[in-house]
């Protein structure tokens, strides 16, 4: 049986690491009934094991820098069916995603990773400040205002640069590459992991509906999209709650992989493969 | 002060904004210029050869691929785009400042933020201009009002794309394409007849859009001149072959917000009235349609909502409607067959 290839996309912050740490101690300790199980590792195991001990530690764990950057690759297989499934983070850091939209330029190894019929983990944050504010979102302008812009008063004015971009542009911005040459042109499944959760679980919204709220522009764009993609949104909290609050000896006195919250579409568990399991599926 | 003259400086060989001050392009500030505080080009090739030199010393042994670059779309690239599939076109045609491109940016602002005017995003190929023409309206630019980049005279026809689908049909899905063009050229074209076949967006337009620009229209000594400066572009644009019977053509009023705070506001509505009610009485008849509306796309005061009567002129745009058949004789002698089946043959049929 082939082993289905998946991707990892995500702008930097958005949780890719924090989820790494988690799904790596979900596979190995067997503390939770899993969709799937791991076979191999194949990567760098330091890194990895160093982002573990300060998920495990409920400390907050240091988002990926370049030096540390690795290409990680997970194997794992469905006991279920035998299906197999390779989950790739081919950039941790998130950063060669912010210069694929700076740059306008991918590397060919990127392009070789989305070939095949695997699927996509596409992270986005609820733990974010609102981007892509107008000035009149916050208010009518004032004759003050208008004073100081006829008067010229510019100084501290900010050009536009690729980080103007508000995130949820630029998510959509590199799914619109998945659809147009040098990549294949097919429908992929997508798994949007809307990464802490715990921090917008109290607004009783799905992840679905949390999606539609916060990033419209993606929500509207992947409705419209269904030739390309086929998509389900996942409210992931890796750690549990906020590891920076005094919930933090409430998490440390649980069992790891119990602090984990996965909700996705009619489910709630603490297993974070089974948006891969999705993913692997087959129709 | 040394340091100030350098930072002013510009990516066009012609622009002597570093010596004198004043940019080439006719903006000004100078530093609203897109080509304001760029590297010139003898610049960017040594930059690019540093970066050459970078790469050869085994910064990375990767090797890259060009990806779409987002920015609005040429002539050349529309015609790449309609191989594949067919688009809406919508000519958006007014003077320097009327409010053109900040039309097109609140239908984007809109969908940045939800469905718009029944219709969902659906995709577009020209994020970054979209976003590049935003930005001076965001927190993130620092500013204290709203503004838009003027489009400048060199970047010639432009256009921004926008694929839209119906919250109701979802079969119904639209390739929206608005051009963008310096309102100079425009001015230009007023003038002279022969400028008119030139201008591929009026030929092209499904929707032609003509802007009336409310600030002009607010100010007594400029509001003859701007109604009349949009009554010459229209017989210009007829006269000159651009507009026909098949042409669609709306005449819009922008920035309303501005006429309503007017304290003879009345009087100016009523003006505004007659002028419409005169291109009606004397340009409908050798157009396929002509119709009027009034929007505020970023009224500063928020007396208006943003993007304010612009969800109907962008319904308007998607509505489709049946082509105007326009009957022609045949000129030239009747020579072959195929002459004489042309003779004999529906004209709505060829349509």
């Amino acid at each position: 049986m082939t082993t289905v290839r998946h991707s990892i996309i995500g702008l930097p912050r958005s949780g890719k690491t924090t989820f790494l740490a988690a799904l790596w101690h979900l596979l190995n300790a067997g503390e939770v009934p899993t969709k799937l199980e791991l076979d191999r590792l194949v990567g760098d195991h330091k890194h990895l094991n160093a982002i573990v001990e300060s998920w495990m530690q409920c400390e907050e764990v240091q988002r990926t820098s370049i030096a540390a950057e690795t290409s990680v690759s997970i194997y794992v297989h469905e006991p279920a069916t035998g299906r197999k499934a390779m989950l790739v983070f081919p950039d941790l850091s998130g950063e060669s995603f912010e210069r694929q939209l700076a740059t306008r330029s991918c590397s060919a190894s990127y392009v070789e990773l989305l070939q095949g019929l695997g699927g996509v983990l596409l992270f986005v944050t609820a733990d974010r400040p609102e981007d892509g504010m107008t000035i009149l979102d916050i208010g009518s302008v004032t004759n003050e205002a208008e004073e100081l812009r006829s008067s010229g008063d510019a100084n501290d004015t900010q050009e536009w640069t690729p980080q103007s971009v508000p995130q949820q542009v630029q998510i959509v911005e590199l799914l619109q590459f998945l659809q147009r040459s040098p990549f294949e042109m097919r429908k992929r499944r997508v798994a949007v992991i809307v990464s802490a959760w715990d921090v917008v679980a109290e607004s009783q919204r799905s992840p679905t509906q949390w999606l539609e709220g916060e990033l419209p522009l993606l929500y509207q764009f992947l409705e419209t999209n269904i030739e390309s993609f086929e998509w389900r949104v996942y409210g992931v909290s890796a750690q549990g709650g906020d590891v920076k609050s005094e919930q933090r000896d409430e998490l440390l006195n649980a069992i790891p992989s119990e602090r984990i919250t996965c909700i996705g579409p009619g489910s709630r568990t603490h297993d974070l493969t089974d948006p891969i399991g999705w993913l692997t599926a087959e129709d | 002060m040394v340091d100030s003259i350098n930072k002013l400086r510009c990516s066009k060989a012609e622009c002597e904004v570093a010596i004198t001050g004043a940019c080439a392009e006719g903006h000004a500030p100078p530093r609203s210029c897109p080509f304001f505080g760029q590297q010139a080009a003898t610049e960017i090739e040594e930059y690019e050869e540093d970066e050459a030199e970078d790469v050869s010393e085994g910064v990375t042994e990767k090797q890259w691929i060009s990806l779409p670059l987002g920015e609005p779309l040429s002539p050349e690239d529309i015609d790449l785009f309609l191989r594949r599939q067919p688009a809406t076109f919508v000519s958006i045609i007014g003077q320097r400042d009327s409010g053109k491109t900040t039309l097109v940016n609140s239908i984007y602002e809109r969908f940045l933020k939800g469905p718009f005017a029944g219709y969902l995003f659906a995709g577009s190929r020209t994020l970054v201009g979209l976003e590049k023409r935003s930005h001076y309206s965001r927190i993130e630019s620092r500013r204290t009002h709203p503004d838009t980049p003027r489009t400048s005279i060199s970047e010639g026809l432009r256009f921004f794309h926008l694929a839209v689908q119906d919250m109701e049909s979802k079969a119904r899905r639209f390739d929206l394409m608005l051009s963008d063009r310096a309102g100079e050229i425009y001015d230009q074209a007023r003038n002279n007849t022969e400028i008119v076949s030139g201008l591929l967006e009026i030929k092209k337009a499904d929707r032609l859009v003509l802007l009336l620009d409310g600030a002009r229209v607010a100010d007594p000594v400029h509001r003859a001149g701007s109604m009349e400066s949009l009554r010459q572009t229209l017989r210009v644009f007829l006269d000159g072959g651009g507009l026909d019977k098949a042409s669609r053509v709306q005449v819009v009023t922008t920035k309303i917000d501005l006429l309503t705070r007017l304290p003879q506001s009345e009087a100016v509505e009523k003006r505004v009235l007659q002028f419409c009610q005169l291109l009606e009485d004397n340009f409908a008849p050798r157009l396929g349609e002509l119709s009027f509306w009034k929007i505020a796309a970023r009224d500063p005061s928020g007396s208006f909502l943003p993007a304010h009567g612009v969800a109907e002129l962008f319904r308007e745009w998607l509505t489709p409607r049946p082509p105007v058949i326009q009957r022609s004789m045949l000129t030239g002698p009747i020579v072959t067959e195929f002459d004489k089946l042309l003779l004999r043959t529906p004209m709505d049929v060829i349509a």
